[in-house]
């Protein structure tokens, strides 16, 4: 499976009944998919489950590609991932309308609980966990261009695209979201790890909602 | 809302610059600006780096998870594009692997499969498939293909051989998944997607439980029992539905059976013994599972020294080891899953066990492990790349090879290889002329090991966690408190009633609430005040005692405290101004939410008098302002701004609190209560939800002198968690109101009072004599706990109170023998400060603090002597605590709940204590207490362990205190602590061994 084939192919030989092929499509794209989905829906397990539904979106019914990029791999994946994206982000918004939503808070939650006494509290790296938490509290949007910029490796053209801003707000939003991200990574900027760099418990901290602990 | 208002230019073309997304002419702006300003390249060094962070940090690629992708292929390859139908990828032409495609459909699971069952199971595969003469050929024709790959003697090696000559393709989803992270089971997922493979390809497959469930316990390792009771009872009904098919099979099986058996002479014995062997569990697993049929088929006398042989083999190898046989019953037992009976090719026959088996010479060759697998204690995935598992040939580890050999795959008439490579288990099928392998079995058994593991490490204690922290981690409610090492207990009060309210809904609509819904002072605080309220102080403080009604020990007793604030006559309250946030989404059209809210408008409206004003903004999809400040005598402007709100659109909760909180600005005076009201049946959807923000802006305008209540109306949704926050922030109450007759508890009772406040940051602490009481517990108020330290801190945050508001806390206690009748047990200290008002200096702050001695003298003789206030307490605390499966309460006896509840009811006349009584019926007919005592083994098991950790703890730090160690009870504490594990780690296997049958 390394050969390298264009996404359109990978598309066609889908639809000629190659279910590989179709796994190969949601490995190149899952990545940064489930970024955005993630920077959306916060930490949790949502992020995942929509991704997982574009992805049979995707099945069910795959966009045309637009006849000037067939031919042209990196079009093609630019193109089929901006559809993607696109339909990952509706998605997330439905599910952040969605009333089960906070069933989904609360089970996060628990299993946010669950895991600091796992694996990944004892070996996650300080530094990871320090983008990470910083980007969760960057607000949605702003955490949502950097996600697609930086990670996804959108252009402002296609971010806007995506989320149906202006280019113009969109280069605002990388813009205060970098410094927003820079200052609260100064000092791992510094070379120095953040103090403590271990998740914290839920429910202990300020603001959260009562209840959601035990 | 990020709106760009406070653009900077500069900066963004900087980003945008570094980013590669500026045109020439910018870029050159850009650099020339850089060279002017040494600040802006510090800011250019600076978003590079954070930049490379972000990218660094994510630069492991997110994916799904495995389970998460098998289920994304299986939809997608059988989905219903009209397009997707084909043959089927190449590689299940093989008649071969559609004879594997269908036991495996017979047989249920997928895990399962091929695994355990060994000879059993293949031997149920001519069985399984009507086409079985061409498969047999296949087989061999494969096994020989197998065989001219590799060298015989050197079996652990086969794979990588096999690899290296092409003849073996690994399944592209397992080789191309990455390395998995440390600690996750990743591989052993990968059999599950080989059942997904089988089902793209056509093949009906019932959903495997066990990778459903494997996916459920990856997310949450903490769900376990739950899930098993569900699963369990579907396991039941799969095991009825099985049987007639199993039986339909017995002859051809037995058939088959003599012709396999012809090869080998003691082939079944070893599996048969096994399971004989294998712990009376299995049998009593069968058994309840109505499977006793099958149970009976493989009864079979059994040579002695394969039993101690095996016996001795099972002993050496312990749990992480044992050979998979183990499962040879249970395979059986719930194969064809349901309605997996779809399977083609008459696959319905299970694969049977026992004589009847067909099996090749599973266990002839089969050599006692004498080093264990290294991945039993690697930790990491099977598959992990440098190998972590030792492969030496098998002679030199004197035989870490138990399955099949390869010559002997070859005599046999199937292709199922049993490989020891990195302690797995292949299946090998046949793909266009190549092999593909697939790892089962071994996967389960580390997946139980990894899982065990990551349950263990999370109950452990925890670096500087004290007895107390861990009691509450493990079972959310406080626990009892040795007096001598804290005699301290302090809490902030709470008047919240939400979540009575909302276990009452449930209940009426015939669930159970969970744990977390279910706060025991809210339950206490619903109900109505008792106590006489002071006349000219701001609170009395009350304390009741008598012996305890629960707990199961005659020797404990129940000490109430109780709070009441003063009630504030109308004419002595400040002037209102009250701003309503009125949600007119289109959800509020269901139910008449909105005609409910206007009603409570109205009803409130009538309470307020002269100098009150009130203000409407309405929000759906935008906020909009329906009536400025006004008078509440101008009822007729108030009515026509009330009457035509209509509900159309969606729910910008934050627009309407901004246009709300506006609003309110243009009242805020001294001397005026100034107060937003929110009303809303729910989440706040569209428009920014970021609650962080919401809830800075609320405290912000709380600062000046805005209090904020919230009021859920509806709420079929049953989310009250934004709703509270709101009000926790804004110092206000939230209610929740479903009838008018909630609505006019809420905002005629409770509501007026809890916006005149008495008192903020009202704080208990109650200081016991370490002298009197041995040990104390605080019933509810776990969330609600401020650090003994802080209880003078005026700097820390707690409730508010308002007019004539009570509070009651309950406490159960182990007194100590003491002949002092006057001795005072504790003291209960009360501090609040004067509630803020508008524009108030900061700094001025006006604290009280009150105290009250709780004497032995008080305790009266029994519970039924007690105040009808204080016997309404415990019964509604008892409620709450049998409701939120208290580990306090486990052995509490719900009849005697019921009892004392109708004996209270016949004395007090209290609609609502009527209203509770009915409650504790209906979640006694719900089942509740059986949940309570939980009959699961694994759940008691774990429960065991969590409650031993627990003594340990305590033992730990008793004995650090007295630096006075007790060095054999020490290890009677590792000993226990080791048996408890392996038997955990035994039930969770077999757990996960139940799943698929």
């Amino acid at each position: 499976m390394t050969e390298v084939t264009s996404d359109a192919e990978l598309l066609a030989r889908y639809r000629a009944g190659q279910t590989e092929a179709f796994a190969t499509l949601v490995r190149t794209h899952q990545g940064p998919l489930l970024r955005h989905a993630q920077g959306l829906l916060g930490p949790g397990s949502a992020h995942e489950d929509t991704v997982q539904e574009a992805f049979l979106r995707l099945a069910q019914s795959s966009p045309d590609l637009p006849p000037e990029v067939v031919g042209d791999p990196a079009a093609e994946h630019a193109q089929l991932s901006s559809w993607l994206h696109k339909v990952t982000r509706n998605l997330c918004m439905d599910v952040l309308r969605s009333e089960s939503r906070r069933r989904r808070r609360e089970r996060d939650v628990a299993s946010r609980e669950a895991a600091t006494g796992g694996h990944d509290a004892v070996d996650a790296a300080d530094t990871r966990v320090a983008v990470e938490q910083s980007l969760d509290r960057l607000p949605g949007d702003q955490c949502e261009v950097l996600v697609l910029r930086l990670l996804g490796e959108k252009s402002y053209k296609e971010i806007a695209e995506i989320t149906g801003k202006k280019i113009g707000t969109v280069g605002w939003l990388v813009s205060v979201g970098l410094k927003a991200l820079s200052a609260e990574l100064a000092p791992l900027l510094a070379g120095r790890r953040v103090p403590g760099g271990e998740i914290s418990e839920p429910g202990m901290g300020f603001g959260l909602v009562r209840g959601e602990l035990s | 809302m990020s709106t760009p208002q406070d653009h900077d230019r500069t900066h963004e073309l900087l980003c945008a610059w570094i980013l590669g997304e500026t045109s020439e002419e910018e870029a050159r702006e850009v650099q020339a600006a850089l060279e002017a300003s040494p600040e802006l390249r510090a800011e250019r060094e600076r978003l590079e780096g954070t930049i490379g962070l972000m990218r660094d940090a994510y630069s492991g690629e997110a994916r799904l998870s495995d389970g998460a992708m098998a289920h994304l292929l299986r939809q997608a390859g059988g989905g219903a594009a009209p397009a997707i139908r084909r043959p089927g990828p190449g590689w299940v032409h093989s008649p071969f692997l559609r004879a594997a495609a269908a036991v495996i459909a017979v047989a249920g699971g997928v895990t399962w499969i091929v695994t355990g069952g060994r000879g059993d199971r293949i031997g149920g595969i001519p069985v399984a498939t009507a086409p079985a003469e061409g498969v047999w050929e296949e087989g061999q024709e494969l096994n020989a293909e197998a065989r001219r790959g590799i060298a015989p003697d050197s079996p652990a090696d086969s794979s990588e051989e096999l690899l290296k000559s092409g003849a073996l393709v690994p399944d592209p989803l397992v080789a191309d998944a990455e390395e998995p992270p440390a600690g996750r089971p990743i591989a052993a997922l990968e059999a599950p997607e080989f059942g997904d493979r089988l089902r793209a390809d056509g093949t009906e497959l019932e959903r495997d439980s066990a990778q459903q469930y494997y996916e459920e316990l990856l997310r949450d390792p903490k769900d376990l029992p739950a899930f098993r009771a569900q699963s369990v009872a579907g396991l039941d009904e799969a095991g009825r539905k099985n049987s007639p098919e199993g039986a339909a099979s017995e002859s051809q099986a037995a058939r088959l059976g003599q012709r396999a058996q012809a090869g080998g002479e003691d082939t079944f014995l070893g599996r048969e013994e096994y399971k004989k062997d294998s712990d009376d569990k299995v049998h009593a697993k069968l058994e309840e599972r109505g499977a006793g049929s099958v149970a009976g088929q493989t009864g079979k006398a059994v040579d002695p020294p394969a039993r101690d042989r095996l016996k001795r083999d099972r002993l050496n190898h312990q749990l992480a080891v044992t050979p998979p046989p183990v499962a040879a019953g249970e395979t059986v037992v719930g194969g064809g899953r349901g309605p997996g009976d779809s399977a083609p090719g008459g696959a319905r026959a299970r694969a049977p066990a026992g004589p009847a088996s067909p099996g090749p010479k599973a266990h002839t060759r089969r050599k006692e492990l004498t080093t264990p697998p290294s991945a039993g204690t690697g930790g990491v995935g099977v598959k992990g790349p440098e190998g972590e598992v030792e492969r030496r040939p098998a002679e030199e580890t004197g035989g870490r090879y138990y399955g099949e050999s390869l010559d002997e795959l070859e005599r046999n008439d199937f292709g199922f290889f049993f490989d020891d490579d990195r302690d797995g288990v292949s299946l090998f099928g046949r793909r266009g002329g190549r092999l593909i392998r697939h790892h089962t079995e071994h996967e389960l058994r580390e997946l139980a090991r990894l899982y065990s593991d990551r349950r263990f490490q999370w109950c452990r204690r925890r670096p500087q966690e004290t007895p107390r922290d861990m009691f509450f981690r493990f079972w959310g409610d406080n626990p009892f408190e040795d007096a001598r090492r804290d005699s301290q207990s302090t809490f902030s009060v709470d008047v919240d009633t939400a979540s009575y309210a909302l276990a009452r809904r449930y209940l009426n609509e015939g669930h159970l609430p969970t744990k977390q819904q279910v706060r025991t002072e809210e339950f206490l605080n619903y109900f109505d005040a008792d106590l006489p309220a002071p006349l000219e102080e701001t609170f009395a403080l009350h304390t009741e005692l008598a012996p305890s009604l629960f707990g199961g020990r005659a020797d404990r007793w129940m000490l109430r405290v109780g709070l009441r604030g003063r009630e504030v006559p109308r004419e002595e309250r400040l002037p209102f101004a009250l701003t309503f946030v009125v949600d007119t989404s289109g959800s509020m059209r269901e139910n008449n939410r909105l005609e409910l809210v206007k009603h409570s408008m109205r009803l409130l409206v009538s309470q307020l008098g002269e100098g009150d004003r009130i203000a409407i903004v309405a929000y759906s999809n935008e906020a909009r302002l329906v009536l400025p400040m006004t008078p509440v005598e101008q009822g007729g402007v108030i009515e026509a701004a009330i009457h035509p709100l209509r509900p159309n659109g969606s729910t910008n909760a934050e627009a309407g609190l901004r246009l709300g909180y506006e609003l309110a600005l243009t009242a805020l005076e001294t001397g005026v209560h100034n107060r937003v009201v929110f009303l809303s049946d729910g989440v706040a959807n569209v428009g920014q939800t970021d609650q962080d923000r919401i809830n800075s802006q609320i405290s912000r305008h709380r600062e000046r002198g805005i209090y904020l209540n919230t009021i859920g109306v509806g709420m079929n949704n049953h989310n009250d968690v934004f709703l509270e926050q709101l009000a926790d922030k804004g110092d206000g109450v939230c209610d929740y109101v479903d009838t008018p007759e909630a609505a006019r508890r809420a905002i005629v009772e409770r509501f007026t009072s809890a916006m005149i406040p008495i008192a903020s940051d009202v704080k208990v602490q109650v200081d016991f004599d370490a002298t009197q009481v041995a040990r104390y517990r605080l019933l509810g108020y776990e969330n609600r706990a401020i650090a003994d330290k802080d209880f003078r801190n005026d700097a820390v945050d707690a409730g508010e109170l308002g007019s004539g508001h009570q509070v009651v806390a309950l406490y159960e206690l182990e007194l100590l023998a003491n002949d002092d009748p006057a001795g005072s047990l504790a003291t209960v200290r009360v501090r609040w400060k004067a509630p803020k008002v508008a524009r108030q200096d900061p700094l001025e702050v006006d604290v009280t603090e009150i105290e009250h001695a709780v004497l032995r003298a008080q305790g009266v003789v029994a519970f039924g002597s007690a105040s009808p206030g204080y016997r309404r307490s415990v019964l509604v605390a008892q409620f709450a605590e049998f409701l939120r499966r208290s580990e306090h309460a486990r052995l509490d006896s719900f009849a005697l709940l019921e009892e004392e509840a109708t004996r209270l009811a016949g004395e007090i006349r209290d609609p609502d204590f009527d209203e509770f009584r009915g409650l504790v019926k209906k979640a006694f007919g719900l089942g509740l207490q059986l949940e309570l005592l939980g009959r699961d083994q694994l759940r008691l098991t774990l429960e065991e362990y969590k409650r031993y950790l627990y003594l340990r703890a305590q033992i730990e730090t008793i004995d650090e205190l007295r630096q006075k160690f007790d060095n054999d009870r020490l290890q009677r504490i590792r000993d226990r602590n080791d048996e408890l594990e392996d038997l955990i780690r035994d039930l969770i296997y077999e757990d996960l061994k139940g799943r698929n049958g």
